[in-house]
């Protein structure tokens, strides 16, 4: 039976045993964690020595190991992947060499990260840069060829000198050493008593100079009081100039000297309103010192700049698109539907067109301005008042009021603002000539937009907003095609006179277009202001 | 005594062939107390009371013993690696070549040989006592089945024990490698480990970890069955107890063969020497 130790001693064990292996984990430096790395590779001739885990350092400095080895039967090289550890950065032009480590035979890869200018190399890209140094073999080789050199030369020397010629050549050599020294040691002891005499000669020299100052005393004092006389005069000259330039009376010298003196004067007061300007400024005195001290000028600059940086960027980003639609109306009772005599060809009830102009600040904001051309035309309502001048209140023909119903074919107007967020946008602002909004989902990296707009809010022969409800698919940069709905909640009305001209009412078309955004236009309103959102 | 194939009815092999055919017969039987076994380990009841019981004998048991064989093992190793390598000034490998030997084969197996000596003898000896008296008869008896309450709580608590042992065997041997190499040989300890992390992996330790694991479990599935199918009063026991420590250790090695050789089998180059 279990007594109250077993599970407490079991538990002891395992603890022990868990510590035990994560200490084993540690001094074996195991990865658990992942730390972050990422892998290059690249091609070797040789791969003898390397295997999974060999260090791969730069500076000696371990950052990383051989992750894999493969052999490349294209080329039957060995591409040996790496991996590095992610806080070490290489460049395209790094460099990578294998390099014996010791005589046993263990390598291991050096790294030279390359330049910072080159672009960093990503996960799975390849170090082109393979330096090729020597192996311990090659250089056991190249040390056994110099030592066969060496072999060589010692063997020549021991041709030459080696055979009794040789000794007595070297015996003669030494002889010729001894002579050329003995020669040597003549040589220096001659020179000794050259250096001895020529010694002597300069003692005799100085001596003869001692006794020339000794007898020509008398002349040296000559010397000196000639000297001392043209000193006076020098001091007599030198007085005179300071009169000059020091009293009132001495000619016109003495003017210039004075002007001189005058404008002298004049710049040490000079100066010293510079000084005093200057300890205004200093002090935050006067309109210069006010702008020199106070930082709102500064922080008043600093304003301004970001305020011109703000609008010459946003000029800059400023994007400028025309567009250009037209929508076939399928809906239209076509003329073969009705009779021919009663379809008006000229007045094309089956195709609606836009011309619109977006300026796109930001690409989240734009305005739009259209000109549409719709067969429906402009419903207006007209409140007639009639008056009549002879008192008449009421007229068969004149009804004193009267409300009028005119639909109109006349170019319509839009002007919106538009916002978007993410993959949605809005606008809202006059759309054809009324008060509308819509709104827009932009799918597949925006060449799918499906809108929907409402408008025509207070049409007298519509019992519901106008609502359209489109899909546009653009493609090739500059064309789109259209397809949708028109009007989709009303009732259906026809016009009675010209009977393929629907006023009101659902309608489907299909339609198509092209847009392009213009630089001209986009630089001649970059130059204008622009107020923002 | 027990034995009397000779007057068995005829069909029976004569008794010349017993030889030929008892190492035969005894893997049968083994083969099929090892199904049992396992298919008994998954049905109800659980007895837990018992496992943590024979974990504790095991695990707990075994702790000294298993401490300090790993504490000489690795001493002796760094000893034998400090002076081999040396020789030609490879001392640098010393660290590494303890840890891989330790992790991938001296921890597991001398763990093994540690449970099959103070385990394995017991239980044989055991669970022998209790066939012979027949309490294993009583058991059933009392349809309590003797597999199900004697043998799987045995068996797992070896799975169990051996690879923790292993992990302990491992750690304390590295130490007294460690103490050797660097206290009394004088290697720097930067050299005992800066090579250990590159060339010791942590499948090293996971392989010896599962290594131990099935060999622990073998060896006491082999002394249990001796125990179980002991016979002939207390000689019998004796033999069943003996039958179970030869055959552990051979199983020991025959296993742990087989397990390097799948686990080796497609091995990738390592970094070092001579790849």
């Amino acid at each position: 039976m279990a007594s109250f130790w077993t599970p407490l001693r079991v538990g002891l064990v395992v603890a022990a045993a868990a510590i035990a292996f994560a200490l084993g984990l540690y001094f074996i430096g195991a990865n658990i964690g992942g730390e972050k790395s990422y892998r290059v590779f690249a091609y070797f001739d040789d791969a003898t020595g390397l295997g999974a885990r060999s260090r791969v350092q730069i500076a000696g400095i371990p950052v990383g190991q051989v992750d894999r080895i493969e052999l490349d039967q294209q080329t039957a090289r060995a591409k040996v992947w790496l991996k590095i550890r992610a806080q070490y950065v290489l460049h395209q032009d790094a460099a990578i060499s294998k390099r014996s480590e010791s005589i046993l035979g263990d390598f291991l890869l050096d790294l030279t990260p390359g330049s910072a200018s080159q672009p960093p190399l990503r996960d799975g890209d390849e170090i082109k840069n393979v330096l090729r140094q020597p192996g311990m073999n090659e250089i056991f080789q190249s040390l056994n060829k110099i030592a066969g050199d060496i072999q060589d030369v010692t063997g020549n020397i021991r041709k030459v000198l080696g055979t009794s010629e040789g000794e007595d050549n070297l015996r003669t050599i030494v002889a010729n050493l001894r002579k050329i020294t003995e020669g040597l040691s003549s040589v220096i002891d001659r020179s000794t008593e050259k250096v001895d005499t020529i010694l002597g000669n300069v003692q005799a020299f100085t001596g003869d100079l001692r006794r020339i100052s000794g007898n020509g005393e008398s002349d040296v004092m000559d010397i000196l009081r000639n000297t001392r006389d043209a000193t006076a005069e020098a001091r007599d000259i030198l007085r005179t100039v300071g009169n000059v330039v020091g009293s009132q009376d001495q000619g016109e010298l003495r003017q210039s000297v004075g002007s001189l003196r005058s404008s002298l004067e004049k710049l040490d007061k000079t100066l010293a309103n510079v000084q005093q300007i200057s300890e205004k400024i200093n002090t935050g005195q006067g309109t210069i010192g006010h702008l020199v001290n106070d930082d709102k000028l500064g922080k008043n600059l600093d304003k301004a700049a970001t305020a011109l940086t703000d609008l010459f960027g946003s000029a800059s980003q400023l994007r400028i698109e025309i567009q250009e639609r037209s929508e076939f109306l399928i809906g239209n009772p076509s003329p073969s539907r009705t009779t021919s005599a009663l379809a008006n060809y000229s007045y094309n009830p089956w195709t609606k067109n836009y011309f619109s102009l977006r300026i796109i600040p930001k690409p989240d904001k734009w305005y739009g301005f259209e000109l549409v051309d719709d067969p429906r035309g402009l419903t207006r309502r007209v409140q007639i008042n009639n008056q009549f001048l002879d008192g008449t209140i009421n007229n068969a023909f004149f009804p004193a009021n009267v409300t009028q119903i005119t639909t109109e074919r006349q170019l319509k107007f839009s002007a919106y603002l538009a916002k978007r967020y993410g993959f949605i946008s809005g606008r809202f602002g006059i759309l054809e000539n009324t008060g509308g909004f819509g709104v827009k989902f932009h799918l597949f990296n925006d060449a799918l937009t499906l809108s929907a707009d409402a408008f025509e809010f207070a049409n007298p022969l519509k019992d519901h907003p106008r609502l359209k409800i489109y899909a546009d698919y653009r493609f090739l940069d500059h064309l789109l095609i259209t397809a949708g709905a028109d009007d989709v909640v009303n009732r259906p009305i026809q016009d009675d006179v010209d009977k393929t001209r629907i006023i009101s009412g659902r309608d489907f078309f299909i339609g198509a277009g092209f847009f392009f955004n213009d630089d001209d236009i986009k630089l001649l309103l970059s130059a204008l202001p622009i107020s923002r959102l | 005594m027990a034995e009397q194939p000779a007057a068995r009815a005829p069909g029976v092999p004569a008794a010349w062939t017993k030889p030929l055919r008892a190492p035969l017969e005894v893997l049968g039987e083994l083969s099929v107390f090892f199904g049992q076994a396992v298919v008994t380990i998954l049905r109800p009841p659980y007895r837990i009371g018992l496992l943590f019981n024979q974990l504790e004998f095991m695990a707990y048991g075994s702790l000294f013993v298993v401490g300090l064989t790993g504490l000489f093992t690795g001493m002796v190793l760094a000893l034998q690696f400090v002076y081999a390598f040396g020789l030609f000034n490879a001392q640098s490998l010393v660290g590494a070549t303890v840890e891989l030997g330790l992790a991938r084969e001296l921890a597991p197996i001398f763990t093994c040989i540690v449970i099959v000596a103070r385990v394995g003898s017991a239980v044989a000896t055991e669970l022998g006592t209790m066939r012979v008296t027949e309490q294993i008869d009583a058991l059933e008896t009392m349809a309590v089945d003797p597999i199900n309450y004697l043998i799987v709580p045995r068996i797992i608590a070896a799975a169990l024990s051996a690879p923790v042992l292993t992990m302990l065997f491992n750690a304390i041997a590295l130490t007294g490698a460690y103490g050797i190499a660097v206290l009394v040989k004088d290697l720097s300890p930067g050299t005992f480990l800066n090579r250990m992390q590159y060339l010791v992996e942590i499948h090293d330790l996971t392989n010896g970890l599962g290594k131990s694991a099935v060999i622990g479990f073998v060896v006491i599935l082999i002394a249990a069955f001796r125990g179980y199918k002991a016979e002939g009063g207390a000689r019998g026991v004796g033999i069943a107890t003996t039958q179970a420590v030869v055959g552990g250790l051979v199983a020991i090695f025959a296993i742990d063969y087989i397990y390097t050789a799948i686990t080796l089998s497609n091995p990738q180059p390592r970094g070092g020497l001579g790849g």
